[in-house]
Parts: C-alpha cells; structure tokens; sequence
C-alpha cells in the first residue's frame, strides 16, 4: 500500500531535525514559510540526487503554477482546469500503469517511463491528488492563487510524500501561521507518536510479515489466518506512516491530519472508510462524491435519492481503486469496495424502513449486532486486500 | 421569519423530525441521519427553500448550521 520506506533514510531525519531547529524560533509567517520551503526543498535535493531531477520538479510547479494563474483570469476556467487535470492525469497513468511503473518487475525503460523514478519518489498519486485539489478551490474562486512557495510547501511537504496524508487545501491555509510553541508535554506526545509509529512499522509489522505471511500460497485454513494477518499489517504499515508524518508535523508546528481512526472497529463499510485513510476518503468525498451526487441530485429533481447516493459511491469508491493502481486487482479491490458501500447504504435504507427511526437505534445498540457487523467488516476488508496482496506481494 | 427558523423547518423536514431544534451550533454529529449521504438532500432543499445554488466545493466545506446559514445569507444579499 505505501512506497516510502526508502524515503525514511537518515536524510529524512536529519531534515526533521533540522526542522525543529529551524523553525522553532521563527516567530513570522513569512519567514516560516520560507523556512519550510528550504527544507521540503532541501529534502528533494537529497532524496532526489540529481539536478536535472531537481530542474524538472521546478519546472512542473511553475508550469503548474502558470496553469492556475490562467485558470483563475480565464473566462474558459473549464480548458485550463482540464489542462491540469490530464497533465496530472498522464503523470499518475504514466506511474500507475502495469509495466510502465517504477515497481514493475521489469519497467519498460524507454523515454517518458524514466520520469518513473522521479514520479515514485515525490509521490505522484498523492500529489496529484493535491494538485486536483488546489485547482478545483481556485476554479470557483473559493480562494486565489497560491504563490509558487506556498504551492510548493501544499504539494510537496517532505512528511506527508510517502503515503499522505491528504491535506484539504481549506485546512492548510486554516491552520495559524505562527503555531502556539510547544509545551514540554506536547514534544514528547509527538516524539512518542513518531516512536510509536517505528515500533509498529520496522517491529510488529516487520515480524508478522516474516513469520506468517508466505504471499498466500499455503492452502486451506491458514489461507484465513494468512488473510487476516495481512490486513493487520497493512493497516499496521500503513497507520505508521501517517504516525510519523502527525509526528513531525506537530513538531515542525504544521498542521497534519490524522488518517486513521480504529479502522478494524467498523461496523460497515462506510463506517470502515470514515476510518480508515481518512484524509483520502474525505478528498473523494470533496471532490467526487458530492459534486457528482449534487449534479444526479438535482437533474433528477431531488428523486430517487437512495438510489443516487448509492451510485455516486460506487463511482466515487471504484475511482478509488484506480487511484491505488491501474491494474486487474486494484480495479477488483475498488469495485469490492464500491459495492461494500453501496450495499450498506441500501441496507441502512431498508432497515430504516422496516424498523423505524428508533428500532434501527435500537438494533444498532445490540452488542450481538455489533459484534457480528464489525467481524463482516474486518473479513470483508481482508478479503479485498487479498486480492492485492496476491498479485503484488506484501506492500 | 429569520433564516435560522427558516433553516429548521428544512432540517425537520429532510430529517422527518418533528422536534427537531438546530442552533448555529449544530454540527452533523448532533442530528441523527446528518450523514455525508442526506447531505447533499439537505443541501438540495436548502437551495430549494432559499432560491439559493450553492458549489459543490462550498456544500464539502460546511461544517456547522452556522456556516450554512452565513452562506444563505451571502447568496442572497
């Protein structure tokens, strides 16, 4: 599920480190966010190792940049956000697709798939998902321009490349330009966070994958010990990620959202995706659920609501899936996870309808239902994870 | 009538709830239902209700009664 391992090298710490050093006594907005530009810069310098790497991220923010600056002054907003829009598109296609990708046993090295190695490591499906993010808010003029700096810092903070999270572009400019200094407690809540994901990672993780995961080829009941032992670490490798990078960030003073909620304590799927990947789940929420069930909402004058809610998630969770990767099992993956949604709206619909407002309460409270719903869950989701876990190995 | 009373006669009727009281303060977490998916219905019958169109950006972004009613108010001045 994530690719970043090799990003937390001793260059990213040292990076953090300076960081805190750096920024702590900054007491301007200004001066900060020139501050955290030199570092998600100087973590590029590094990690990319190559000034010709360097130039072409430059270059792409400042074409991306231009691009905004014509999306904002045009009367055609709709061309230019479609410019952005399939250039990130071509991008993330050129990453994500089977053979093409830098994780692809054999990646085809011809011309534009050698951009693939600079696109893995800046993390193109997250940014991209920045980028669509910060074009849509300055497409209805919710807000101007970012200058090429704070561009910068939203699309590429050095915590957040690996696997997110997903920062609201709404949220980052909310957040205090000058954060409150923090206390003696509030740096060792996020040393511990930062530690505690390590142990999770590099310890739990690292050890279950060893000893029990054998990539689904012992048959029969292991199969099921195996599925569920997956799910456990992918969640654990995954939820580390976003420890450290909340870590960080509460050290670094930026604001970083929190990604994971007790995911395996879902009682259906919709519960699971308020959980789990939350930054991810609230940017297709943003930006395809409820733009496409407000268009199906209102040309259908406000008819068939069930029907339409079901249908936009689906959509909404099968785009999901592509987003993971364009390839059989991740399409699979996202289509498990569309139906898993859609099917819980139409029976959260239809118990409402058979019991009642308060019988549905009251079923809800019973620890029996309860307990079988969030086991349903935690298999379902497991059985979905299999499906990439075959194909592509432990993340 | 103000656009707060305005607003609850919407939510009463989206949320089929007769006694239902909102406040500028009331989050999702405090209505019963409010979930991502009556959202957009809501929405819809607040446009309804106040000859208002709002974005699909500004429908993600509410967080509170609060916020809605602001930008009522703003789409009809």
């Amino acid at each position: 599920m994530t690719n970043g391992s090799d990003l937390f090298s001793l260059t990213f710490w040292g990076i953090a480190l300076l960081g805190v050093l750096l920024l702590t006594p900054l007491t301007s907005g200004r001066a900060r966010r020139w501050g955290i530009a030199v570092l998600n810069l100087a973590f590029l310098v590094f990690a990319l190792d190559s000034w010709r790497r360097m130039a072409l991220v430059g270059g792409g923010l400042l074409a991306l940049w231009g691009l905004l600056q014509g999306l904002s002054r045009s009367k055609r907003g709709g061309l230019w956000f479609a410019g952005v829009l399939f250039g990130g598109l071509a991008l993330l296609t050129l990453h994500k697709l089977p053979g093409l990708s830098a994780y692809a046993p054999e990646p085809i090295g011809s011309g534009l798939a050698r951009l693939n190695p600079l696109l893995a490591l800046i993390g193109i499906s997250y940014v991209f998902l920045r980028i669509v993010e910060v074009a849509r808010v300055v497409w209805s003029k919710r807000h101007a321009v970012p200058t090429p700096i704070v561009l910068l810092n939203y699309l590429l903070p050095f915590h957040m490349l690996a696997a997110g999270p997903i920062q609201a572009y709404d949220d980052y400019l909310d957040q205090p330009e000058v954060p409150d200094a923090l206390d003696a407690q509030g740096t060792l809540d996020a040393v511990w966070r930062i530690a505690f994901g390590l142990f999770k990672k590099f310890v739990v993780a690292y050890a279950i994958e060893r000893v029990f995961l054998h990539g689904f080829m012992i048959r029969g009941a292991y199969t099921l010990l195996e599925m569920n032992l997956y799910a456990l670490v992918v969640y654990l490798d995954f939820s580390a990620y976003s420890d450290i990078a909340v870590g960080i960030g509460r050290l670094l003073g930026v604001r970083t959202p929190e990604n994971f909620d007790r995911p395996y304590l879902a009682r259906n799927m919709i519960d699971f995706w308020e959980r789990w990947h939350i930054s991810l789940s609230e940017w297709v929420r943003r930006n395809l659920f409820i733009p496409l069930q407000l268009t199906l909402v209102r040309r259908s004058g406000g008819k068939h609501a069930l029907l339409i809610s079901s249908v936009s998630l689906g959509i909404a969770f099968f785009l999901c899936g592509l987003w993971h990767g364009f390839s059989l099992p991740f399409l699979l993956w996202g289509a498990m996870h569309g139906v898993g949604v859609m099917v819980t709206n139409l029976y959260r619909a239809w118990l409402k309808r058979r019991l009642g407002k308060g019988g549905v309460k009251l079923y809800m409270e019973r620890r029996g239902v309860r307990l079988v719903a969030t086991i349903l869950t935690i298999e379902y989701v497991a059985a979905s994870l299999v499906l990439v876990g075959w194909s592509w190995g432990v993340a | 009538m103000s656009t707060l009373a305005r607003l609850q006669e919407v939510f009463r009727d989206v949320f089929d709830e007769d006694d239902l009281t909102i406040t500028t303060e009331t989050t999702a977490d405090d209505v019963d239902d409010w979930d991502s998916l009556l959202h957009v219905t809501l929405v819809v019958n607040v446009e309804a209700a106040f000859g208002v169109k709002f974005t699909s950006l500004e429908v993600a972004g509410l967080k509170n009664v609060g916020q809605l009613m602001t930008l009522v108010e703003e789409k009809q001045t």
